[in-house]
């Protein structure tokens, strides 16, 4: 019983995690259709980019956020504007292939420029345990748990208050009828990519002390990004974080009591059963 | 093509030879290697390509095919002559078990799925310890340079091997390409639910497909174990594999028999030389050089490396729309013909009802559609015709109520299946595949009733389909534009081509969506003549519209909905009088 | 215009694609009238593992430079004349093929050498799958093939009759973990449950398969063996099993991309068993400790080398010396094997007197280089009939202080072992 309580406790952090890394996919997707399966390779560089800042400016990871954030805003607004822009008539599979051959040129244009070493410090920001209903959790996956949360939160009230936030929900709805209407869809469609690049690059900053840094990090998350996606509901911010926090239990929680080698193995195999039988995500509604 | 053909032929037989004049082995391996990898790629081709469903498992296939091989031989030295047959039969089994319940899905799902179902397949292995689990798998050495086991120390039998299976792949696309498969899948990839509309099971051809690639790609992995002779999940089932075989047709050009073929030759070739090149240096410098190629090809040319070689010739559409035809305004005259004398029904929706969310899209809907007529629907925007239509062809489930076609329930039906009990459909926007010549297209509408896959593949047209196709472009004057890729047809042009989709193979009952709209007035009078004539041949016709001098004119009888229900029926001149019609429709 | 373009992109890639052939053919025919010796080595030099294989480049190529230039104060052997005496003083001459850490390529690259550039021996290839392979090109073609840092004990039972290995295996390693653990209970520590935490490859999982075999022999209760895919977004489900089954020892086979990881997540849990002793993989590499600081501190790891043993031996700080400053680092045990593998390889080929493949076979199947002519704590180089050296073995090291010590066999422990290794909060 005190296993599966830790192992809960781990796994809703775990899965904040999760939810914070997905949120940029699951915005794309439900902004405009766009499968990005290079979003992985984005917190990657996010990762980087800390630990540069780290290692050459011996600037702190807590304080690498307003440098890192705004920077990687600009990254996916210039992977709008140099790629993603020429797909939006594209069929679907045009799309995915683009992203995927960003995915490769992402991941080796790292291995060339920062070559395959593992990085990683210790010195930065020490990562202390911090007591969660006494289940000891590293600071540094807290601190990107609340700020998930709160990244959800400012993100719905963005999306519902600001006209700005209308606009965006309004071009993800109907793209011609917001043409119409005046709304500027490809500036709406170049913030939502700066959004989701930025909320990316917010994961990689806060987990740079908990994680190392190499070109092939992505791996680890891409799928459990997408797989975060599709059990929320594709195209729904909130499904991100139901389908996150989800991905988290039942890695952690199946993993810990069961067998933890064949914890990703749940995790897929719970992906390819709600595909099958809820594609509609946990959210979201039946078509 | 009869050029590339014999191009293909040539080349095929150079390289047969090429072991003989260059005794290199670098390069033999670097080409055995171009060719496995080349033959994943076709055998992606064939699903991910032609038929548009994207997977990034092949690595599974890739991964049985050598597994079965590796572990018949190691346990119980059975020849991989034999063992790779049974590789691609189990990759067939796992190629369906994961095709059967994904492909109902949209596409980016059935990405993520094999996405998902490679990762599944490959852990499993990794921790089976009957296959070596993590530790791998070692080929016994000892059956070295025995052929019977498909294992020699030199490379240009494995070369002659790897050789042969490129072409047999290269063969079994090409095959695909030139018949009556090969037009369905690349139609499937374009608008999946129009050519189910016309009676093809896209799902069986799925699968068909992915069948027919799993075995090739099992196959692929078989030799490519027997060439490594040592394999464990990280080489033979690792992401690498799915990738590669992505790119290789992605960079070459898909849906082409040909760009695997060149993008395994470039992309192998330049990864491996690059290698020798750059040695340490060369970081991963090729796979930024795919990456960069792939996106290009996604943005620019998606031909892929055959786009730089063949481009489309470039004809001039007749501005014409319909040639030939005498015009005829649809008021002019008495053009009605006569109504049926009592027919039989051929369609009746009994008690039907939709509702979405808080829409109660139909209620109640009652209708007969008798044999021979002419019936129009009309009614407001939103009364509920288009849904009553996706009700009866089956791509909506009706909350309740019966539909019969020629007195057989289909409702429940998959839309193939009810379009087989002689039923067909237009859409309101037209819905063509666009990359598909007019001529394609209209041929993708011929009968598929009874016909079986293997006829599909191997056999072209049937004659009956070809005169009446033939008889249809030239009386609706797209005769000589039939080699067009229907996208670039004019839009009247595609409303005719997509009416003779529609009767090509004389169904019973056709029902039409807004077929005049959009349309320059004098297209409308000879849709109008087409249709009494089509109709006169003893095609009942059942058409929603908007322009009522049109359906006036044309249609038997009217049925008038609003709100979801059916208010009137009657004779033109009837529903033309009717207070009720006249208050809910023109507002007076 | 798009036309034009497309001739002149196929003119170009055609003319460059000439060349390339072209050159490849020139490099060869240069090879043939060299008076060197061509050795062939395939590492993986891009790739996931490439900054272990760059470590090992310069361990290979001191050793060489070692053989070509005299070194009169080195008791290597061929140290002190310039090249191979019995050949004339002709001297060797590295080719490198890069493996990218992957079983076909490898085997492509030892190929490539073989034929192309005409090598008279290889020497390769880190990972034991790739060794696998890339040995199986040599024995087709009748090349000795040396293979000196490989660890899966498979290789050498497969009776290949031109493939040598120098260093040991894991069950000569593995060993060590346990006998290390009997002197410790013979010192009045109680260990009995053992668990294995390896990532889930070729290298991973044989470590963890000769774990189990151990633990049943010297009766040792195995509570845990979690293998996972590396990189792995979270460790926390292992550990948390982890924890739970308390083992006295984990053994760990775990490259330096999980490390970090590894110990951030035991730091997490504050948790940290009596010892964490690891399959060299990462503890060994210098960047470890520049990543973990004081956190990696007290991981146990077995090693056929230490710096240390340079205390009790000067000739391995006076190679030490020499290595880091042409290289700016110090060795770690991954370049101090390959080091002393490429000089076993040499002592051959100048004990063969020729180059003749099956004269090399013969004059390594001879080989005796006592203990003292290397930089390893073994008592010599000598192969048994599978080609394995009877003499390689290993020892143990404890990070402490930021430094790899030698701790275990007691005899010659340059410092104490920390046993148990402290909790986090006393550290």
């Amino acid at each position: 019983m005190d296993l599966f309580f830790h192992a809960a406790v781990n796994g809703v952090v775990l899965g904040l995690v999760y939810a914070l890394v997905a949120l940029g996919l699951s915005f794309i997707w439900g902004v405009m259709d766009v499968v990005n399966l290079a979003h992985a390779e984005y917190l990657m560089l996010a990762l980087y980019a800390t630990y540069w800042l780290w290692a050459l400016g011996r600037v702190d990871p807590a304080l690498a956020v307003p440098v890192v954030v705004p920077l990687f805003f600009l990254l996916g607004w210039l992977t709008y504007r140099l790629l993603v822009r020429h797909l939006l008539r594209a069929p679907l599979a045009t799309q995915i292939f683009a992203t995927f051959g960003l995915l490769f040129f992402l991941r080796y244009s790292a291995f060339a420029a920062f070559g395959p070493n593992v990085r990683g410090t210790l010195e930065a920001a020490p990562p202390a345990s911090l007591s969660v209903l006494g289940v000891p959790i590293a600071a540094p996956k807290l601190a990107a748990a609340v700020v998930s949360l709160a990244a959800f939160g400012a993100l719905a009230l963005f999306l519902r208050r600001t006209k700005t936030g209308r606009a965006l929900q309004a071009v993800a709805q109907n793209r011609d009828v917001a043409l119409a209407l005046g709304i500027p869809a490809e500036g709406m469609y170049a913030l939502a990519w700066g959004i989701a690049i930025a909320s990316v690059a917010l994961a990689g900053v806060l987990l740079f002390p908990f994680y190392q840094v190499s070109p092939t990090i992505g791996d680890a998350f891409l799928l459990i990004a997408f797989a975060s996606v599709v059990l929320g509901g594709f195209g729904r911010v909130d499904g991100a974080l139901v389908g996150g926090i989800c991905i988290g239990m039942v890695e952690n929680v199946l993993g810990t009591l069961l067998l933890p080698t064949f914890k990703l193995l749940f995790v897929f195999a719970v992906f390819v059963l709600i595909l099958l039988v809820r594609p509609e995500g946990l959210v979201g509604e039946p078509q | 093509m009869t050029r590339t053909t014999r191009f293909l032929l040539g080349a095929g037989v150079l390289s047969a030879l090429l072991p003989l004049a260059v005794r290199d082995s670098f390069l033999h391996n670097a080409l055995i290697l171009a060719f496995l990898f080349g033959t994943t790629a076709q055998a992606w081709n064939l699903i991910g390509g032609y038929a548009g469903q994207i997977s990034f498992g092949h690595a599974v296939f890739f991964g049985l095919g050598a597994y079965a091989a590796a572990v018949l031989l190691g346990r119980y030295g059975i020849s991989p002559w034999l063992s790779m047959w049974a590789g691609a039969a189990v990759a067939v089994l796992v190629s369906l078990a994961i095709g059967f319940p994904t492909f109902r899905l949209r596409r980016h799902f059935f990405a993520l799925a094999t996405l998902a179902l490679a990762e599944i397949v490959r852990i499993l292995f990794l921790n089976w310890p009957y296959v070596g689990a993590a530790v791998g798998f070692y080929l016994p050495l000892e059956y070295r340079n025995r052929p019977a086991y498909l294992m020699w120390d030199a490379k240009p039998p494995y070369y002659l091997t790897a050789l042969a299976l490129f072409l047999l792949a290269t063969l079994v696309v090409w095959i695909v390409d030139r018949h009556r498969a090969g037009v369905y899948l690349r139609a499937i990839n374009q608008d999946e639910d129009a050519v189910e509309m016309l009676g093809l099971p896209t799902r069986r051809y799925k699968l068909y497909a992915m069948a027919l690639s799993a075995a090739l790609t099992a196959l692929a992995g078989t030799v490519y174990a027997l060439y490594v002779l040592y394999i464990d999940p990280y080489n033979v089932m690792a992401g690498r594999i799915s990738l590669l075989a992505v790119v290789i047709a992605l960079i070459g050009g898909r849906a082409t028999v040909a760009g695997p073929a060149l993008g395994a030759l470039f992309i192998v070739l330049l990864s491996e030389y690059t290698r020798s090149w750059l040695g340490g240096l060369g970081a991963g410098a090729d796979f930024i050089l795919f990456g960069a190629l792939v996106m290009l090809v996604s943005i620019r040319e998606p031909g892929g490396l055959v786009g730089l070689f063949t481009r489309r010739p470039a004809v001039d559409v007749p501005a014409s729309e319909g040639a030939g035809g005498n015009p005829a305004g649809p008021g002019a005259g008495p053009m009605r013909t006569a109504p049926p004398s009592a027919g039989d029904a051929v369609l009746r929706v009994e008690g039907l009802s939709k509702r979405f969310g808080g829409v109660q899209a139909v209620r109640n809907a009652t209708l007969t559609v008798r044999r021979g007529e002419i019936c129009g629907l009309i009614g407001p925007n939103g009364a509920g015709k288009t849904t009553l239509f996706e009700c009866i062809t089956g791509f909506v489930r009706p909350d309740a109520g019966a539909v019969r076609v020629d007195g057989r329930a289909v409702v429940g039906l998959p839309p193939h299946r009810i379009a087989w009990a002689d039923l067909s459909r237009t859409f309101q926007a037209v819905r063509l595949f666009g990359d598909l010549t007019a001529w394609e297209n209209l041929m993708c509408a011929q009968e598929h009733r009874r016909e079986g896959l293997w006829e599909a593949t191997v056999c072209g047209h049937p004659a009956p389909a070809v005169m009446r196709g033939r008889m249809l472009l030239e009386s609706f004057g797209l005769w000589g534009l039939r080699d067009l890729p229907s996208a670039a047809l004019s839009y009247g042009q595609q409303k005719l081509l997509s009416l003779a989709m529609a009767v090509l193979r004389r169904p019973a009952l056709v029902l039409l969506d807004e077929p005049a709209a959009g349309v320059n007035p004098v297209l409308v009078g000879e849709i109008a003549r087409h249709i009494r004539r089509l109709n006169a041949e003893g095609i009942t016709f059942l058409i929603i519209e908007h322009n009522m001098e049109f359906i006036m004119a044309l249609a038997h009888r009217i049925v008038f909905m609003a709100g979801g229900e059916i208010v009137a029926e009657g004779t033109p001149e009837a529903i033309q009088r009717n207070e009720v019609v006249r208050e809910l429709y023109y507002g007076r | 215009m798009k036309s034009i373009s497309r001739r002149k992109f196929l003119q170009y890639s055609g003319a460059g694609l000439g060349t390339l052939l072209l050159g490849n053919r020139l490099t060869g025919l240069a090879a043939a009238q060299e008076p060197t010796v061509p050795i062939g080595a395939v590492y993986p030099l891009s790739g996931a593992l490439a900054r272990i294989g760059a470590a090992i480049r310069n361990g290979i190529e001191l050793a060489a430079e070692i053989v070509n230039t005299p070194y009169p104060d080195l008791t290597l052997p061929l140290a002190a004349a310039s090249g191979l005496p019995r050949l004339g003083n002709r001297k060797i001459r590295l080719i490198w093929g890069d493996s990218r850490g992957d079983p076909a390529t490898g085997r492509a690259e030892a190929e490539r050498l073989i034929e192309r550039e005409r090598v008279v021996a290889l020497i390769g290839s880190y990972q034991s799958a790739v060794t696998a392979t890339a040995s199986l090109a040599a024995e087709a073609k009748g090349i000795p093939f040396l293979n000196p840092e490989s660890s899966s004990p498979r290789l050498t039972e497969r009776g290949f009759k031109w493939f040598f290995r120098t260093g040991p295996h894991d069950t000569t390693f593995t060993k060590l973990f346990f006998d290390l653990m009997e002197d410790l209970k013979r010192r009045g520590h109680r260990i009995t449950r053992v668990a294995v935490l390896a990532e889930d490859t070729e290298f991973g999982a044989t470590a963890a398969g000769v774990a189990e075999g151990f633990a049943r022999v010297y009766r040792y209760d195995l509570v845990g063996k979690e293998l996972y895919t590396s990189p792995p977004a979270s460790l926390t489900a292992e550990f948390l099993r982890l924890r739970t089954q308390n083992p006295d020892v984990i053994i760990g086979a775990n490259y330096l991309v999980d490390a970090i990881q590894i110990v951030r997540t035991l730091k997490e849990m504050r948790w940290f068993p009596q010892g964490f002793m690891v399959h060299a993989g990462f503890t060994t590499v210098p960047d470890f400790l520049h990543a973990t600081g004081r956190d990696g501190w007290y991981f146990l790891a077995r090693a056929p080398w230490a710096l240390g043993i340079g205390r009790r031996k000067p000739l391995v700080s006076r190679v030490n010396d020499l290595y880091r400053r042409k290289y700016g680092s110090d060795m770690d045990e991954v370049v101090a094997r390959a080091f002393t593998g490429m000089l076993c390889l040499a002592d051959a080929i100048n004990r063969a007197g020729g180059t003749s493949p099956a004269a090399i076979q013969k004059a390594l199947q001879e080989t005796s280089i006592p203990g003292a002519q290397l930089i390893m704590p073994w008592e010599g180089i000598e192969f048994d009939t599978r080609g394995q050296n009877k003499h390689a073995a290993g020892l143990m090291v404890q990070i402490l202080d930021g430094d790899y010590k030698v701790v275990w066999p007691f005899e010659i422990a340059e410092a104490p072992i920390v046993w148990p290794a402290p909790p986090w909060d006393r550290r």
